[in-house]
């Protein structure tokens, strides 16, 4: 049924274009007259809805019809290529390409290019003429920090793209497109610099993508399930982020950024487990605050995944390790509370699961009313009713708020889920309940690599970079390394004495110091 | 289906055989009663042992304010664990005696032997070797059924008085684990805090002695209700109590186990008749060192400490040096004082070595000990010990000088 070549005859093209794209409003066939060749006849199709119709009438048929004089080159007489000729002189449009096939016309007519058929030709010309409007640079509001950087990205790939260039003016950064899936054709894009990043990785990446053979990628989530180490585990092992300071200081240890057209989520691989405790911030913070800071997620690691399952553990078993008064109270507490605090702890656990689903898809104006509800009636309230203990609230809401103390929400979504098998093996089994969780999970961890690189790298195996990174953040001037984890090439990421002192030279600075100091002692004699 | 069958199953086995066996051991913190402080007497009469508990009932800010905090259950058995199962006829609650403060030992009990306790105390997981141990003047039980101090449970009252043993000196802070290790040592006797149930009436008015504690709403009770004392200690030898040792006695063994920091020492004033003053030892050394030579061994003993001066009750207008030296001759001989009139109620009167004299020996000199390892007992009471007291005032605190009379009508007086 399909052509092999096109028409050389416009309506001919015409039709069958009608006949592969239906009668949909936004497909544009103009035609027109080209006064260079004797006013022989021209269309033009394009999808209005994806094109910007400035570029067209100013860039297009402005030179085409009334611009032109009459072609009569030599070449031209002899060959007749109406194509080249427009490519060379016709036309101001930067970014052409000559098709000769009915599919790739196809593709590039749905992806935003102006397609020009001449009459008389057996191929046409795509003008890439997409219209670049998008919504504007925001900070992304589930990765906002106190300083940096104010912009994010957004869902138009090319801006991302610039995000990115502005950043790294770098030569040897590469944009590497690759198109997935069969009916959304979303262009995916792996950046990367290309003396730094390990070839092995680059070319695993490649792979898994390739692999792909879905219809449709609507968001990088997509890619993200498709191309994972490990697709049966809980934890997420691939990050992502909005934030283009964040994608370039991976693409600047050598690692790999996937971006996804029409979608702000970048992808970052390989990850690390002890991303989740990272965020930009730090690194913008001074470091005796970053380290800090560090160590409070770490302990918010611990209450979220834990501390529920502690409650259960301490009240149902272990009552000795309570301190006495403390334990008074939360007997007296529970009194009249009929549940096993098992049932007691996922029932809030669900509650509050509940209100965070629902404050999720409120309309705002609503969202306060709900807060409302939320905290004061069902947690007071409950406790009067004698449904739950009050200790128990405090444990759920620590754990609740300890969860989203950590930067990384996407990862540590699903940590938190971690927290109900924990707790049903609590309830059973008490302290050898929890720990045998928490072994398991550790063992698992172990077991996870993200594209070649262990997870709990550098931690384990051990590396000297757990000094720099982890648990604390060392101040720039010591991280003189990129980590060693991904294998880059270069490893260096600055000189190794890069320490800032004082400038023992530099003699204007010494001279305007003992001015100063000679001014100051005259003063003093002066009074 | 990417999951294999096996891993299904093994899940599902694995969730089967927790959930079917799990929950053992359960037991949810609302079913508990709180052990708090416990009491063992013996019946003369009939042989059986008396077990007082104090149990905790549980306290929240929600409760009203006047609610009883604690319950006292009380029962019988021939075997302490028998007494404590007949508890459970009486108690709603599971017992369970992780939160155990306080053990007292009532002097009939300690008197016939102390060796049913110490086992069921040691031999029961459940109980701490933290908590602290003391034997009672008169039964154990009225002073678990004795309202004390300010906290809402009499016993926690009890544990605190332990804790801050040390600011009066007159008292030992001795728990479970310190008693265990003396009682399967082979030559240390045990030495246990005392305590004293006395109506600490100052005012002289009698007419209101309910036994009811203090409180806010009439507060004219306070200084007339019995009181519960950390007070003294009880002198063992073997597995029996054989008497107790006075506050003043007490106070020198106090000082020869170094437990007397924050203590008081209170001397007469120099250069005064009747006045005194109050010094507060603030850092002590103890140095207890057998010489052996040949024969019998003798001990030497080195107490240096040091003070300040909190109290005068007299004017002064001596050089503050020699104020100081006076001061710290008369703080040296009051301590001396007390040591020996310990060592020599230990030696002389109980004969027991509960200051743990051999087993300096023994760790001194293992050849020495093994030759008078025997006549231990008999070599003990005429072991010289040579006491040697140095205290060392640092400053009058706050003050440089002593407390001056400006007025020279005053000065006369005294």
């Amino acid at each position: 049924m399909k052509p092999k070549a096109i028409y050389k005859n416009n309506s001919d093209n015409q039709e069958h274009l009608k006949r592969v794209l239906g009668n949909s409003l936004d497909v544009i066939y103009r035609l027109f007259n080209i006064s260079a060749f004797r006013n022989s006849e021209a269309m033009l199709v394009y999808i209005k809805t994806l094109i910007d119709d400035q570029t067209i009438s100013q860039q297009i048929l402005k030179p085409l019809i009334s611009e032109m004089p009459l072609a009569n080159e030599r070449s031209f007489i002899k060959k007749f290529d109406y194509i080249a000729w427009v490519t060379e002189k016709g036309i101001f449009a930067a970014n052409v390409q000559r098709l000769t096939s009915w599919q790739e016309v196809l593709d590039y007519l749905l992806s935003g290019n102006t397609l020009l058929f001449i009459n008389g030709c057996s191929d046409c010309l795509a003008i890439y003429t997409k219209t670049n409007e998008s919504r504007d640079l925001q900070e992304p509001s589930t990765e906002s920090e106190v300083r940096g950087s104010r912009d994010g990205f957004v869902e138009n790939i090319e801006k991302n793209i610039m995000l990115i260039r502005n950043r790294i003016k770098e030569s040897g950064l590469r944009f590497e497109n690759m198109v997935i899936g069969k009916k959304t054709k979303t262009s995916v894009v792996l950046v990367y610099i290309k003396n730094l990043v390990d070839e092995a990785l680059l070319k695993e990446v490649r792979t898994r993508l390739e692999r792909i053979s879905i219809d449709g990628v609507l968001e990088s989530a997509y890619l993200e399930e498709l191309i994972e180490d490990a697709p049966l585990s809980p934890f997420k092992q691939i990050k992502n982020t909005e934030r283009p300071d964040k994608a370039c200081s991976a693409i600047l240890e050598g690692r790999i950024v996937i971006l996804t057209d029409n979608t702000p989520t970048a992808l970052l691989v390989p990850t690390m487990f002890w991303e989740i405790l990272q965020s930009p911030g730090d690194y913008y913070e001074r470091y005796y605050v970053a380290t800090f800071i560090r160590w409070i997620r770490i302990i918010a690691l611990f209450i979220s995944t834990s501390i529920s399952s502690m409650y259960i553990m301490l009240t149902a078993y272990h009552q000795e390790m309570i301190p006495t008064a403390l334990a008074m109270h939360i007997a007296a507490g529970r009194e009249n509370v009929p549940f096993p605090a098992v049932v007691e702890a996922l029932f809030m656990e669900i509650v509050f699961e509940v209100l965070k689903e629902s404050g999720l898809r409120m309309p705002r104006p609503i969202g306060n009313a709900v807060s409302i509800v939320g905290a004061l009636v069902i947690g007071e309230a409950a406790v009067r009713a004698g449904l739950i203990g009050d200790i128990m609230v405090i444990t759920i809401a620590l754990s609740s708020i300890a969860s989203f103390a950590l930067p990384a929400y996407g990862m540590i979504n699903s940590i938190r889920l971690l927290r109900f098998p924990l707790i049903m093996l609590t309830a059973m089994l008490g302290l050898f309940g929890y720990l045998a969780g928490i072994m398991a999970i550790v063992l698992h961890l172990l077991s996870l690599r993200s594209f070649g690189v262990p997870f709990l790298a550098p931690v384990n195996p051990l590396n000297k970079s757990i000094m720099k990174d982890i648990f604390i953040r060392s101040p720039w001037w010591a991280m003189s390394t990129r980590p060693s984890d991904y294998h880059v090439s270069d490893t260096n990421r600055q000189s190794p004495n890069a320490m800032p002192q004082p400038s023992k030279k530099n003699s204007d600075l010494k001279a305007a110091e003992s001015r100063r100091k000679t001014t100051k002692k005259k003063v003093g004699g002066g009074l | 289906m990417r999951v294999p069958k096996v891993t299904a199953i093994t899940l599902l086995l694995t969730f089967l055989i927790f959930s079917s066996c799990g929950c053992w051991d359960l037991r949810e913190i609302n079913d508990i009663g709180f052990v708090i402080g416990v009491g063992f007497d013996k019946d003369v009469n009939s042989d059986k042992y008396i077990v007082t508990a104090q149990i905790s009932k549980g306290r929240s800010g929600q409760q009203e304010k006047d609610s009883e905090s604690i319950l006292v259950l009380s029962s019988e058995g021939t075997t302490i664990f028998e007494a404590i199962r007949n508890m459970a006829k009486i108690s709603s609650k599971r017992i369970m005696w992780a939160h155990n403060e306080v053990i007292i030992i009532g002097e009939s009990l300690a008197r016939d032997d102390i060796t049913g306790v110490l086992d069921f105390l040691t031999h029961n997981m459940e109980l701490r070797m933290r908590a602290w141990i003391a034997v009672s003047k008169g039964d154990a039980k009225q002073y678990l059924v004795q309202k004390a101090g300010m906290e809402g449970i009499p016993a926690m009252s009890i544990n605190n008085l332990f804790r801050y043993s040390k600011i009066n000196g007159q008292a030992l802070p001795t728990n479970l684990i310190k008693i265990y290790a003396d009682y399967l040592n082979s030559s240390n006797q045990l030495l246990i805090a005392g305590l004293i149930l006395e109506n600490n009436n100052h005012t002289g008015d009698n007419k209101n002695n309910t036994g009811d504690n203090t409180s806010n709403k009439n507060p004219e009770l306070q200084t007339n209700t019995n009181q519960i004392q950390l007070l003294g200690a009880a002198v063992f030898k073997g597995r029996r109590m054989v008497g107790w040792l006075s506050p003043g006695e007490t106070n020198g063994v106090a000082w020869m186990q170094n437990q007397v920091d924050d203590s008081i020492v209170v001397i007469p004033q120099p250069q005064t008749v009747s006045k005194k003053m109050t010094v507060e030892i603030k850092e002590t050394k103890v140095d207890i060192s057998p010489v052996i030579s040949t024969g019998y061994p003798s001990f030497t003993l080195t107490v240096s400490a040091k003070g300040n001066i909190v109290e005068e009750d007299a004017p002064s207008d001596m050089d503050i040096e020699q104020y100081k030296q006076a001061a710290e001759k008369a703080a040296e001989a009051l301590i001396k004082e007390n040591i020996e009139l310990a060592l020599n109620k230990i030696q002389q009167e109980y004969r027991s070595d509960v200051l743990g004299f051999g087993n300096l020996i023994k760790i001194a000199n293992f050849n020495n000990w093994k030759d008078i390892e025997n006549d231990w007992e008999d070599i003990f009471p005429v072991v010289p010990v040579e006491v040697s007291v140095q205290v060392d005032i640092l400053s009058s605190t706050l003050y440089h000088q002593p407390l001056k009379s400006p007025k020279k009508a005053d000065a006369k007086n005294d």
